[in-house]
């Protein structure tokens, strides 16, 4: 009965007992917790109940807040009432007014853009100008209008990650003596157990935009995080999440599993070799925050197919797949190798001599 | 089903880009009809023969006479001139260049620049290490190369004397018959087909000799198949090239790895309350190092360009 009264503390799906294990486990996102473990977890958060100032802020989010609908692609595009989106950041097609946003959408926190759109432009030109094989069109003043400066709907997460790994560690050494070789080898049992805590680990809210892009221009500087704020719209767009915590958590459990095995295998020496035995990583509690992160968005379609382009708006670190015009660079290269087949023949006396 | 298509496709493109260019390479390859220098074989063989500078049948004319007939007959036999110049204490001074620029002369000399024979200079001259070697023009330097002219040395060493001893003359007249039954055995064997022959001194320019249906040609240029093999080899070049800048700009216009999730480990918070790495057993294994011991080989050979159109193969006994 315990079971229908929680939900799972790291991606809040509805959470069962196991009759195996004693425990409630998550079918969503794998966790299991002891029954001991969730109501310590979930006693700090029940019974919580909004207050009037925050009451009033998702009030003042949904009057405020216009949602435009792309029918083309199905992006979903936030902007404050005093401005109007036309076109959708993602596919560049006419986007219609959809209505207004749910205090749901609100986010709690929100980073403000610190590039402006011409230092945005700048950096991107500089990064097309290394690349010689990107089509002409991507090169070109209108495709540069196209950038757009966005925020995109992170789910932030806090993990704490039990780590539990246990090994044999082998130390080699070799050395001669006379005539014999000797080799002395030392086997050591190693046991790393602990908590590790991986704080703010970003996962964007977003199916469209790839979640590696997102991940390459982290990360942000999060001591600059401010409360949400419908000023901090003014001149840019937001996109509306589609994706909940409980659809990110198996990206952010990988990630804060990464960062686990990260932090013991660093704890462990040099051995020759190690024979892992027992590594696992679990996530013991995730606190979420939804937040909005600011990025230079760009897209280009070439040949069917869409690429991504993006700038930390905050760091200015970017990241994207540049498109690849596949025929001048054959062309290019076929060219470059006659020449050299020309050259070698010459020299090579293949044709005179 | 349409990939497969395209695969196909793009294997049948490249395989006609080859052979095209295979085509195009044959006719470069043949073009130019360079002047071909090779004066052949006249069929004369008054002038091939044995040269008794060294003395060794001063006495003994019919044996001399009868060598002189075997080298004419073998001569006539392989379509080539041959001469055995046997040299006496006089030579002795004569480096191995020397020689090798002496056996030019006398070849050019006695038949002629360009045409097809060869020359042995069997050094009787006393001089330690003694020198022997064979002057090719033409055709010879196709069918004796340098391998068949060391094993031809192998044999003649059974009959020769070693350095600084006197000479038999009975085993020197076996060992010219020898000679010529060696030199009719490995023009028999010999199958050229379009060969190449590098002349490298540095007064005349370089002279290439080969054989191309059964004719043998020697020429400024190089053979057909020499040009065909160094147009191929800078074509398979160039096409690595074009393979190396394609994979390479690919390679620069892939995505970039994801920042690393470490960034985000807290490491003032997190806590390794259990740390240990315990001994649990260890061992020496030893093993006896095997030692390996070896003679030493040596291997050494000689030879060097000169004259009209001259190869050399040279041995010391």
């Amino acid at each position: 009965m315990d079971a229908a009264e929680y939900k799972c503390p790291n991606c809040s799906a509805d959470l069962k007992f196991d009759p195996v294990t004693q425990k409630l486990s998550c079918e969503y996102c794998l966790s299991s917790f002891t029954i001991e473990e969730i109501k310590q977890i979930c006693a700090d958060t029940e019974n919580s109940i909004p207050s009037a100032e925050e009451t009033n802020m998702q009030q003042d989010f949904e009057e405020h807040t216009n949602l435009f609908h792309c029918a083309s692609c199905g992006a979903d595009i936030m902007c404050d009432d005093q401005q109007t989106a036309l076109f959708c950041y993602y596919c560049h097609n006419p986007v219609i007014l959809a209505g207004k946003m749910t205090g749901a959408y609100r986010p709690g926190k929100v980073i403000g853009f610190k590039l402006n759109r011409e230092m945005a432009l700048d950096m991107f030109n500089r990064w097309v100008q290394k690349r010689m094989f990107v089509p002409k069109e991507f090169k070109s003043e209108q495709q540069a209008e196209k950038i757009t400066g966005l925020y995109v709907p992170f789910w932030v997460a806090d993990c704490n990650v039990s780590a539990d790994f246990s090994a044999v560690g082998k130390k080699i050494r070799h050395w001669v003596s006379g005539s014999y070789s000797y080799t002395e080898t030392k086997e050591f049992r190693v046991v790393r157990r602990g908590n590790i805590y991986v704080d703010g680990i970003p996962a964007d809210g977003e199916s469209k935009i790839d979640d590696l892009l997102m991940e390459s221009i982290e990360p942000f500087d999060y001591s600059e995080l401010k409360d949400f704020s419908m000023s901090y719209l003014s001149g840019f767009f937001a996109d509306k999440y589609d994706v909940d915590k409980a659809g990110v958590f198996p990206r952010i459990r990988s990630r804060a599993s990464q960062a686990g095995k990260k932090v013991i295998r660093d704890s462990i020496g040099s051995y020759n070799s190690l024979a892992v035995h027992v590594e696992q990583y679990n996530i013991m509690n995730t606190d979420w925050e939804y937040m909005m992160l600011p990025v230079w968005f760009m897209t280009y379609k070439y040949k069917d197919k869409v690429y991504e382009f993006a700038i930390n708006g905050q760091t200015g670190k970017l990241a994207g797949t540049p498109p690849l015009d596949i025929r001048m660079l054959r062309l290019v290269s076929l060219g470059i190798g006659a020449a050299v087949a020309v050259f070698l023949g010459l020299t090579g006396g293949a044709f005179f001599g | 089903m349409k990939k497969f298509g395209k695969v196909l496709l793009n294997i049948f493109l490249v395989l006609i880009c080859i052979f095209g260019l295979l085509a195009v390479d044959s006719v470069i390859a043949k073009s130019g009809n360079p002047k071909n220098l090779s004066q052949g074989f006249s069929g004369d063989t008054s002038k091939s023969g044995v040269v008794d500078n060294c003395g060794l049948f001063e006495d003994d004319p019919r044996t001399l006479e009868g060598l002189d007939e075997a080298v004419k007959a073998c001569a006539g036999n392989i379509g080539m001139n041959v001469m055995v110049y046997i040299a006496g204490d006089e030579k002795a001074y004569y480096t191995d260049s020397y020689t090798d620029e002496f056996t030019d002369i006398l070849y050019d000399s006695t038949f002629g620049e360009y045409t097809d024979g060869l020359i042995y200079y069997m050094d009787l001259s006393g001089k330690s290490p003694a020198y022997d070697c064979i002057s090719k023009s033409g055709k010879a330097m196709i069918y004796y190369d340098d391998d068949t002219c060391e094993k031809i040395f192998k044999t003649m060493d059974y009959y020769l004397p070693s350095s600084g001893n006197l000479p038999d003359a009975d085993r020197i007249r076996d060992g010219i018959y020898v000679f010529c039954d060696k030199l009719e055995q490995y023009n028999e064997d010999a199958s050229p087909g379009s060969f190449k022959y590098e002349h490298d001194t540095d007064s005349q320019p370089n002279v290439y000799v080969y054989v191309m249906d059964g004719k043998t040609y020697i020429t400024k240029k190089k053979a057909p198949g020499e040009k065909m093999l160094r147009l191929m080899g800078a074509e398979v070049i160039g096409a690595i090239v074009s393979l190396l800048i394609c994979i390479i700009t690919k390679s620069r216009y892939r995505f970039k790895s994801s920042t690393n999730p470490s960034t985000y480990v807290s490491r003032e918070k997190s806590n390794l309350y259990e740390q240990s790495d315990v001994l649990i057993r260890s061992y020496v294994t030893k093993h006896k190092i095997e030692s390996s011991s070896g003679g030493g080989g040596h291997r050494s050979g000689g030879g060097g360009g000169h004259g009209g159109s001259h190869s050399h193969s040279g041995h010391h006994r």
